[in-house]
Parts: C-alpha cells; structure tokens; sequence
C-alpha cells in the first residue's frame, strides 16, 4: 500500500512480537550477539562490513540536564557566547520555549527520554550505495511511539500529503510496525527501540538478527570488538570507529589524502610521527567527551604496525628524555619527537621518489652551515629526538617592539658529545646570520647585527637589526631577535635573545634536572599546550591590523571584521589551555587527544 | 576653450561628468542630489570631502610592518572605493602618474606609502611645496639614486626628471642644467627612512643653471625650475589632460598657466575654476578620456554599490595594466589608447562580466538598488542615465532593451542590461 510516495507499505500492530526491550537487553541477548561478547545492540545487528559506527550513548545526560550542564552553562555565561547570543534573534532559553510550543513538548527532556537508553549509527555498503542504520532506544516506550507518529504527522504536513495516512504503521518487518518515506527511509519501532534506514534491505536484516539472534555481525569483527572494549571503560558524550582498510578496498579515491599523510615529508616534520601515522591506519576511533569545563577529543589509529611510518615513532613505553623541565607558564609549551636521523635513514621507504631529492639538496645545504661536516653522519646522530618548545612573550630592544608583535619561541635539545657537536652547531647559528645577511644586502635590507655576551657564564650568540628610526614605524622583522647557547649538553635556539637568556639561567639554576635516557619520570608522548590568554592577547595586540586585513582581503564591512577579531580574542579568554598530545600506545597504536580546558 | 566661466545647461549629463573628472563617479543618489544642489553647491561639496575613515589609517599603520606592497595597493583601492575623499584620491593618483615611484626599485612599501600619503596631503596645495617635498621624499631619493649623488660623482637621475617630467618638459632645458642641477642635489640621501643632507657629500662649487651662476643648494635648484615659464605651463597641461581633455591646446595650456600663477600656484584654487570652466563642461571634454584601470573598476563599484575585496580590485587593475605603486617607468603609465589592447580589453570584460554574475566578490551588487528599483519597463532608461547619461546610438539602444526583454526574469534583466552598457566601448570613456 503507497499512500505518501512511492515506498509506503503497510503496517501491523506491535502487539504480535514480544517485547523488543527483551530482545535487545544485554541478559536476553540474542545468540550471535551475545557471542561476540554479549552486547545486543546496534553493533548486533548491522552487517560485519560496516564502515562506520557511532555510539553516542553519553547524548541523552547531556540533553537530560540541558542548559543546566555544568559546561553548558560556562559556555552560556562566557563574555564569546554572549556577544554572540546580542546578535541573534533569540535566547537559547526562548528558543525551547518556541520548540515546546511548536512540538507541544519540552524539546530537551523528550529527546533525552527518546535516547535515554541508547543512540547508535551505522553505515556500510548495500548493493554499491551508502547505507545507514540509526537506533534510538528510549525507556518510555509509549512516548517514543507518540513522538514518532506525531513526527510523521508534520511530515506529511510539510509534503503536503494525508495526515491519516501516517496515523497507522503502513506494514510490517517481522512484526515490528514500520513506516515508510517514499524510497528514502524506513521506520521500524518496537517497544522503545526506533530504528531508522534509508535501505529497506538493510532494516530487515538488522530486524532478523534482533529476531533472531543469529549471523555475522559487527560484534564479530575483532578490530571493533577490541576498539569498543576500551572505550566502554570511559564516560563519553560520543564514541565512532570508521574501518579506513575495508573503505579504502571499497573506494581508494576516499582515503587518498589521508593515506597520504604517512607518506608526507611535511606531516613527518612539521606535525610529528604520531599525527603522521594516522595515514597508515587500517581503523581508527575518535572520543568526545565532556567535563564541567573540559572537552576531549581523542582519535586512536590502530594497524600502523608493519608500516615504515612506525619506525620513526618513540619507542614502546619509554619515557621522554625531557631537555627542560616542565613549567606551566609562558603563552605555550611544547614536547616534541623528531627522529630525524630515522626520517634520513627510512626517506627512500616513507617519502615518495619525488621529494628525496630534496633531502639531498636540505644535506647540501645544511652542509654549507656546518662548514662541510656531514649532518646524517655526524650532528643529527647527536641530537636527542625529543625537542622542548618553550613560547612566550619576549622583551624586545628599546625603541624596537615591532608594529605587529609575535611571541618568541625557542628549542631546547641535548646534544651527545656535546663538546664536539656544540660548537658546530654555534657556528652554524653564526654562518645562518653571515647568509641572511648577505641576501638581505643584495635586496637593500637592513643587516643583522651579531652579538656574543656571557649570561650566567654561558656564551650567548645573538643577532638583532639596527633600531629603527624614530617615528619610523617597527617592521615585522623585528619580531626575529635570533640566538643562541650551548648550556651544558643542551643546545637552545631561540627567536628572541632575551627568552634564550631565561632559559639559560634556568637551565643553569637546576631546570635542566631530567634525565637523558628517560630513566628519570618524563612523559611518554608529545604534547602541546597553548595558553588561552596569551592566544587572546596576541590578537588584542594585532586587532586593528587584522581588521583592515579582512577588509582588504575579504572585503569585510569594517564592523563586521571587527566583530570577529572580537570573537576571536574572546575564544582565546574563553579557553584556559589547548593541549594536543599523542601517545604510542602499544607497536599498533597510537593516540591522538585534543583537550580543550575552559578558564573557571 | 579657454578659462572663462561655466554657463551651459547643468544637466545630468554634466553633473556626472563633474563627478567623474573630479573624482571617480557618483552612485544614483549621489547624482541626482549633484543635480539638485546646482554647480556652485556641488563643487564647494566636491572640495570639502577630504577626510577619510581613521580606523583605515590606524589599521594599515600597524599593516605596513609586513614589508608588502600588497597591502597598500588593496589600502587604496579600498580608500577610493570608500569614495569619502574623491578628489583627494583622484589627484593623489594624478601625482602619483606625474611623480612616477616603483616599488619594485624602492622596496619599501612604509616609504611608498608616505610618498602617496604626501600627495594625499599636499596634492591640492601649493606646487611649488609640493615639488619641493617632493625632491626630499625619501622613496623618490631612491628611485631615482638621489642617494648616490655624490659631489665629484653626480647622479643626473633626480636632476634630469625634475627638468624632464616634473617641472619643465623635454625642450625646456639644456643638457648643461641637469648636470649642474645634479651638483646642487648632491648630498642628499636617507638614513632609516628619512631624507638627510650629507654635507660631506655635497658640492660646494659654483653652479650654472638657466644662465645664474651662485652656489646653489638643492633648494635653489628647485626654485630655479619654478620659476622657469615653462614650468606653469607643464603643470597646466598635466590639470588639463588630468581634467579635460588628454591633448590640450597650446592657447589653453597657456591661459591655464597664468591661472596657476594667479592662484599661487595653489591646485585646489586653479581646479576650482577648471572645474567651472567653460572648456570643461565644452562637448569636446566630455568623454574624451580613455579610463584608466583604476578610474574603471572604481567608477563601476561607486556606481553600482558594487564592494569586492579591495585586494581583488588591486590585482584586477595589475591584470588590466595598472598595478598601483608600480609604474613601468619614472614615466608613468603612458594612458590613453595605449590601456587598451586585446589583453587589457579582454581582462576589463571578463572582470565587468564576473562582477554582474557575482562571481568577483560571492555575490552580484544589487544592481535593482543601483538604478532605483525602476521595473523591467524602465530599466533601460534607469541603467543609462546612471552609466551613459550622455547618450548612446540608438542601435546599440535596441539592443540593450532586447536583451531586458529575453531576460529569464527582473534580476536576469539587470544583470545583462548592466553587463551589456559596462563592457560596451563608450563606458570606457571618462
């Protein structure tokens, strides 16, 4: 029977079937299910090919507490979402309010009490097209019935068609009342269990194995099992696993870029190993999870094991071999892996033939800096491959604080053999100044001056530009103060000569107290930590310039640019720290987690 | 042609003509309130509007730190565009044709940006200032090697196109006066962005130039050109054919000289008169102009209400010929018919074209707005009187009004109507 388009079919009443609540609890789990570890839910009843699943059990609290959740509220009462809320043309609390009237209910509490048992998705592949499968589980199963038919009732509404002819269950799958939306969706309910496809095939086959209990199913794919084993330990909002191999064998043109990141040179360099072999993942899972003023994301990537992108990972559990002791101050704080001589070592396996070249020419060149010293064989073999990255506010010369200011940064590294290697790396330092210089004159630019000053008994190198003249405006170029100092077997190289001289005194007054081996505590992955405020206060400093940026370059009303810069500065206040750390979890793994810190 | 007083018919035709010469055209309400305030009225207006939004300057103080040219063109496209200033802007780029300074020689986009700055400031005062800030600007001191004018190894670069360009014309001099001009100018160079004298590099010897013989210092050098006869007639046949018409005669020229010299040599008095002159609003000065890339796509956005990003305005002018900063020679650009070629006319089509279709700045201008949401059956007349008041042929007429009437609907009928008037020759006439 097709009432509405051309797909409606009948209905048959839910009363025929047992209880769908009692086939989908965990303790009358049907049999294939429950052998796959005895969880009787969406993962049970799509097919072992699934792509994507995604469990987003943590929704129904959140909704459940609604404007009254303790992150909700930080959000709602923080100077960004405020701005924000002066511009639009209601308050969230008025926008339930016109929900409530619309629907006839509360908008939050009914969709938590629609999933406050369970909300999953799945997608796969049926007969070459995407197909998906949502659950929803509810407690109140006479309220999910409701809401479903009075939904479907505003449907026909807004296409126009017969609101009757969606009052009774046009057919159906098993017993299980269903609905149908022309050739787009299915609707299948039983008890408080809504399941939604826009492939017929694929509901039935979710229904006979709910039925059922029997045949292959997600839970029989070992990958998920294990991924999901994990991530049920931990309170989450929302959990996805995505299996990249079976995507990739389906369409490799999908996984193109990111199978590319393993295999690109900038991703090693720039972004590190961990985040670099993400590329080489057979599945990957991501987290989001939710505090009263915290948000995290973590993305795991499993199956990198065997790939040359796991060569140049940390090793297997030990501890960093942190250059510089940790502190909490300055604007950001970083703790990175770079095994360069494994990046050299692995180029012809882990870069494409079209940028090893390159490699031969950075050598050449590098060479040039070194005075002819080979720096595979004798300077990065040296180098420890855990860099500290320190960032703050510099102080800059007297009548030179530069018209845009930029934090400095500066890296900390330890050195083997540090009273051979150090030096070399000093002169290069000296011969960089010599070459800038030399173009900087053929361009008619202003030359950097070099400086050499004890600090602490330690000889600092530096380099500054001339002051400018007075009234004469400070160029971005002075944001670059470059120097450097040998302290003990740690090397510090820095964008501004006064933030290489603190990092001198204290690694000269004990900061320098970690080990070299990572026998001593240190942590076991990268990190990056950047502090809100000084996010904030580096575009407050740069406000107008960015204004006129976006006037100029996007033709923003000059209002409307400032709006932004705004909401950006206050983005930066709103957010206490930004952390991104990885972690090789085991020779398989690695992990990827985004923690976002609200200020209290 | 002369220089006596305006006492034709002011009509819209002649207010938009006034509006384009004396800045870069008018939107719909900007006409017709020129219309309304009479001649007088508007030019005092025209005068008057110097002041542009401060939050613009204290932005692109802090923009000019990144060492790019880039910024300050896009600065100034978006300063014309902003249209608060039209004048100013008008004869800001009329010196910066006539005072020709690359970036590409300078290098330094602060020192360029003072250079357009100080025609800002000081374009319609007195010339004579002028060109004596001018020869002390320290972007034009690099440009022409002012800074390497040495005593005992003179550069004739400076001394040469004060002569040549900037105050007398080839004709005017000898080749001994730039010579010994060039000994005056010795000296001079900049120190971290400031023009300062050397004393230790300038000649202290006699001088010959125009016939006086002294000691001459730079300044007096300066003075020795302006007071030459020639000098108000080559700054008169610049107003002219910046104003007027691009080949003014020799009687006009001289009558316009002796207004200069009348007024002080004070621009702002002597455009005064121009533009209430009889030769100004004279058929012959309508339309004469070939517009310039940047004269073009301003005209069009103030016009229309049309607002790209100033950036893509700046780099459409470089794709049409005119990359503001960047002259291709201490000549300027030569203008005239040589903006046009089957490159530039192609860039300035496709340009137009994408602009009417939104695909310049994501969206098409509201062009029902620009022409005074007139309807589809006065659409034509509306789009005309704001973009040709001065007339078109009637087959060309015809042909507009077809394609309004073939439009898919009010929107399609503007946009082509709008396309069709933009990309049509005499549209590239100012």
């Amino acid at each position: 029977m097709r009432l509405f388009l051309p797909a409606l079919a009948c209905a048959l009443s839910i009363g025929s079937i047992p209880s769908a609540r009692s086939l989908i609890a965990p303790q009358s789990a049907p049999q294939a299910s429950a052998g796959a570890g005895g969880e009787a839910d969406l993962a049970g009843l799509v097919d072992a090919s699934a792509l994507v699943y995604v469990d987003l059990a943590g929704v129904a609290p959140v909704l459940k507490e609604g404007l009254g959740h303790p992150l909700i509220e930080r959000l709602l009462d923080s100077d960004l979402v405020q701005t924000l809320l002066a511009q639009a043309p209601m308050t969230p609390e008025e926008a339930l309010s016109l929900g409530q009237v619309l629907f006839g209910r509360p908008v939050l509490p009914t969709l938590a009490a629609l999933t406050d048992e369970g909300l999953e998705f799945a997608l796969g592949i049926k007969r070459g097209e995407p197909a998906y499968l949502l659950a929803a589980r509810g407690s109140d199963a006479g309220l999910t019935r409701q809401v479903l038919e009075e939904v479907l009732s505003m449907v026909a509404e807004e296409h126009g068609a017969d609101v009757d002819s969606f009052s009774e269950p046009h057919g159906s799958v098993r017993g299980l009342d269903t609905w149908y939306l022309g050739d787009e969706f299915a609707l299948s309910i039983a008890d408080g269990l809504l399941l939604i496809s826009n492939d017929e095939g694929m509901l039935r086959d979710a229904i006979d194995r709910l039925i059922d209990g029997q045949g292959t199913s997600l839970l029989d794919n070992e990958g998920f099992r294990s991924a999901r084993r994990e991530h049920r330990q931990v309170a989450q909002l929302a959990w996805s696993w995505v299996d990249i191999d079976a995507l990739e064998a389906l369409d490799a043109s999908a996984t193109q870029d990111l199978r590319s990141l393993a295999r690109s040179a900038p991703a090693h360099f720039l972004f590190g190993p961990a985040i670099a072999s993400i590329g080489a993942a057979g599945q990957t899972t991501l987290a989001l999870r939710l505090a009263d003023t915290r948000i995290e994301l973590v993305l795991e990537a499993a199956g990198i094991e065997g790939d040359p992108a796991a060569r140049v990972l940390p090793k297997i559990g030990a501890a960093a071999a942190q250059p510089f002791a940790p502190s909490a101050e300055g604007a950001a704080r970083g703790l990175f892996y770079r095994d360069l001589v494994g990046l050299f070592q692995n180029r012809t396996e882990l870069f494409p033939a079209a940028v090893l070249p390159q490699f031969a020419e950075v050598t050449s060149n590098l060479a040039l800096f070194f005075g002819g010293a080979d720096i595979s064989d004798e300077v990065l073999p040296a180098l420890s491959p855990w860099i500290d990255l320190v960032v703050d506010e510099p102080l800059f010369l007297d009548g030179a604080v530069p018209d845009l200011p930029l934090p400095g940064a500066a890296l900390v590294v330890l050195v083997d053999n540090a009273s051979k290697v150090g030096p070399l790396l000093v002169g290069a330092f000296q011969t960089a100044i010599g070459i800038i210089n030399v173009q900087g004159a053929q361009e008619m630019q202003p030359q950097l001056l070099l400086n050499l000053e004890l600090v602490e008994g330690v000889t600092l190198t530096s380099a500054h530009f001339p002051l400018p003249g007075q009234g004469q405006g400070v160029d971005m170029r002075y944001n670059l103060e470059p120097a450097c100092a040998l302290v003990g077997d740690r090397f510090v190289l820095g964008s501004h000569r006064s933030l290489v001289a603190e990092l001198v005194r204290r690694l000269k007054g004990g900061a320098a107290d970690l080990g070299r081996d990572g026998a001593t505590a240190g942590p076991s992955g990268e990190r990056l930590r950047i502090a809100g405020s000084a996010f904030a206060k580096v575009i407050r400093a740069n406000a107008a310039a960015l204004e006129l940026n976006a006037v100029l370059e996007e033709g923003k009303d000059p209002e409307v640019a400032r709006g932004e810069i705004e909401a950006l500065a206050l983005v930066g206040e709103l957010v206490q720290q930004l952390t991104l750390s990885t972690k090789r979890l085991d020779s398989d793994r690695v992990r990827v987690a985004l923690v976002l810190d609200l200020a209290e | 042609m002369g220089s006596a007083a305006f006492t034709g018919v002011y009509d819209q035709a002649a207010a938009a003509h006034l509006l384009r010469r004396a800045g870069f055209g008018a939107s719909r309400e900007h006409l017709a309130r020129a219309l309304e305030l009479g001649l007088d009225k508007t030019l005092a207006e025209v005068f008057a509007q110097r002041e542009h939004d401060d939050s613009m300057r204290v932005g692109m103080e802090r923009l000019l730190a990144l060492e790019k040219v880039e910024p300050v063109q896009a600065h100034w496209m978006a300063l014309l565009i902003a249209n608060r200033a039209p004048l100013v802007e008008r004869v800001a780029l009329m010196w910066h044709n006539h005072f020709a300074t690359s970036f590409d020689k300078v290098l330094d986009s602060r020192l360029m940006f003072g250079q357009i700055e100080l025609f800002r400031a000081q374009g319609l005062g007195d010339f004579r200032v002028l060109l004596h800030s001018v020869a002390r600007d320290p972007a034009m001191l690099l440009w022409l090697d002012g800074d390497q004018n040495r005593s005992g190894q003179p550069n004739e670069n400076f001394a040469r196109e004060v002569m040549e360009l900037f105050g007398l014309g080839i004709g005017n001099y000898t080749e001994q006066d730039v010579s010994e001009a060039a000994r005056a100018f010795t000296g001079w160079g900049v120190d971290k962005r400031q023009a300062k004298f050397r004393g230790q590099y300038h000649d202290g010897g006699e001088k010959r130039i125009f016939g006086q013989r002294a000691n001459f210092a730079g300044e007096e050098a300066i003075d020795l050109v302006l007071s030459q006869p020639a000098c108000s007639r080559h700054i008169a046949r610049r107003l002219l054919s910046e104003f007027v018409v691009p080949d003014p005669d020799a009687a006009d020229v001289e009558a316009w000289a002796e207004v200069l010299r009348d007024e002080d040599w004070n621009v702002a008095r002597t455009l005064r008169r121009l533009l209430a002159s009889q030769g100004f609003f004279s058929a012959k000065a309508r339309r004469a102009r070939i517009a310039g890339p940047v004269e073009l796509l301003t005209s069009v956005c103030i016009a229309l209400g049309a607002r790209p990003a100033p950036s893509q305005l700046a780099r459409a002018a470089a794709s049409m010929g005119q990359a503001l900063l960047r002259p291709p020679s201490v000549k300027g650009w030569d203008g005239g018919r040589t903006w046009i070629h089957a490159g530039s006319w192609l860039a300035r089509h496709e340009f137009l074209s994408g602009l009417m279709r939104g695909e310049i700045s994501g969206s098409p201008p509201d062009l029902a707005a620009a022409f005074g949401n007139p309807g589809r059956d006065k659409l034509v007349e509306s789009a005309l009187s704001l973009l040709l008041p001065d007339g078109v042929p009637i087959p060309f007429r015809e042909t507009i009004e077809a394609a309004s009437r073939d439009a898919l609907d009010d929107e399609d009928a503007a946009r082509r109507v709008a396309t069709l008037i933009l990309t049509a020759p005499e549209a590239h006439l100012i």
